[in-house]
């Protein structure tokens, strides 16, 4: 019998698409130093009706993963619709959010409307000060705190991501600690991107050497803490693969004016749905990116510093301009990371 | 008691996906994620609330070859193991 893991790496194989990321909107209710969405982006956001179309097309397709993002999604104002028809056609639907709103009435309409699977959210550190100096609004943290408790006792599975930064490096125990009395699990991203226009202004707070050896010894010391595990959203780990990830073969985003891209760190947009059905772009627009995946596979595995390099080809294309070369900073991660072990 | 007279329907928290031959099952309550074969995959497809066990098998054995009073049991027995699982309700 096949495992789910096993299917999963075959989506990658068979270009079978798994997972779609929907960047709804850019609007947002926070302000965050470093979101990465590029804000000076135009075009024409796709209507209800596109979107109702795309979705019954990828539920044809039998895709099973739908990831409502954003901006902050819960801000379009057809968010509910879209969410409820997207379960309604029997999708996965995870949603993004960074929480700020979701409480009361609105945290009852998620659960009851678009039922996700989990909800994402994003905390940026263990205190207010540091919380909100990422966020730039006043009271962000503790509005988050007390909404992460309102989720759970709705019923709510939700999952914490935090960024590691130089601004919250140090807090990295306290942030476990808030979760931990949550119950809900953490997971840290080292890499800070750039903006998805190139704007390396984020860069600035990347994390230090100092502070990603002491997320590595609280981690550690961690080590064998339970956590659920939820179904991958197309980067997994059961290989082997030809190809290095997901993206434009298991996976693909889409942003708020119908631009296809092949991930949501792959900002190389190959067609647009206000021209193209999503079927026909997924038949004939991504053999590039496909060949392109495979070929990070080969660089990856030839570098002396392997999967410790969290090599990403979207990352890579904009830091470096292809997405086949290894940028410094992953490899400076990758060399604070093997000094540890 | 599920018989050959039941019918199937999947819990409405339970989502499902066919991938090409095989299935895909998650069980949104439980977080887990089950995959599963290709006739019981078409089974899935097959049990939609109105057709009973018994019609369903009789496709399913149609589709698959197999003499229909092998496949009613063997259909049975996996509509017990979703039921227990709280992947779909009998009635």
């Amino acid at each position: 019998m096949t495992t789910f893991d096993e299917m999963n790496a075959r989506s990658w194989e068979e270009n079978h698409l798994f997972s779609v990321l929907v960047e709804l909107t850019y609007r947002c209710n926070l302000d965050c130093f470093f979101c990465y969405n590029d804000l000076n982006l135009r075009g024409t956001p796709l209507t209800f009706d596109e979107y109702a179309t795309f979705l019954r097309d990828l539920a044809d397709m039998n895709v099973l993963n739908v990831i409502l993002s954003g901006g902050e999604p819960l801000a379009h104002p057809d968010f509910f619709r879209i969410g409820s028809l997207a379960r309604d056609l029997g999708f996965v639907v995870r949603v993004k959010s960074n929480g700020h709103a979701l409480r009361g009435e609105l945290a009852r309409r998620l659960r009851d409307e678009v039922d996700p699977y989990v909800v994402e959210v994003s905390l940026h550190g263990a205190c207010a000060e540091t919380h909100d100096r990422q966020t730039r609004v006043p009271g962000s943290f503790a509005r988050l705190i007390e909404n992460l408790g309102v989720m759970k006792e709705l019923g709510l599975r939700v999952k914490v991501n935090s960024t590691l930064t130089a601004w919250n490096e140090d807090e990295t125990a306290g942030m476990y600690a808030i979760c931990d009395a949550l119950e809900l699990p953490l997971r840290f991203d080292l890499q800070v991107s750039p903006r998805d226009d190139g704007d390396r202004a984020p860069l600035a707070i990347a994390p230090t050497a100092a502070g990603i050896r002491t997320l590595i010894d609280v981690q550690n010391a961690r080590s064998g803490a339970a956590g659920f595990s939820p179904p991958d959203d197309g980067r997994a780990e059961a290989r082997p693969s030809t190809k290095h990830c997901g993206a434009g073969s298991a996976g693909i985003a889409l942003d708020p004016y119908g631009n296809v891209y092949p991930c949501v760190q792959w900002r190389r947009a190959v067609a647009n749905l206000h021209d193209v059905r999503i079927a026909e772009i997924w038949r004939t627009g991504f053999d590039e990116i496909r060949a392109e995946t495979e070929e990070a596979a080969r660089v990856v595995r030839a570098h002396p510093q392997g999967k410790l390099l969290n090599f990403c080809p979207g990352l890579a294309e904009v830091l470096t301009g292809s997405a086949t070369r290894v940028p410094d900073e992953m490899e400076r991660v990758a060399g604070i990371i093997a000094s540890t072990s | 008691m599920i018989n050959g007279n039941s019918t199937l329907t999947l819990d409405r928290r339970v989502r499902f996906r066919r991938f090409e031959d095989e299935g895909i099952v998650i069980n949104q309550k439980a977080a887990e994620a089950v995959v599963i074969s290709e006739v019981g995959t078409r089974l899935i497809e097959l049990a939609d609330g109105t057709r009973t066990l018994r019609e369903c098998a009789t496709l399913l054995s149609e589709e698959f070859d197999a003499a229909p009073d092998v496949i009613e049991q063997d259909v049975i027995r996996f509509a017990e193991q979703l039921v227990e699982a709280g992947i779909a309700a009998a009635s």
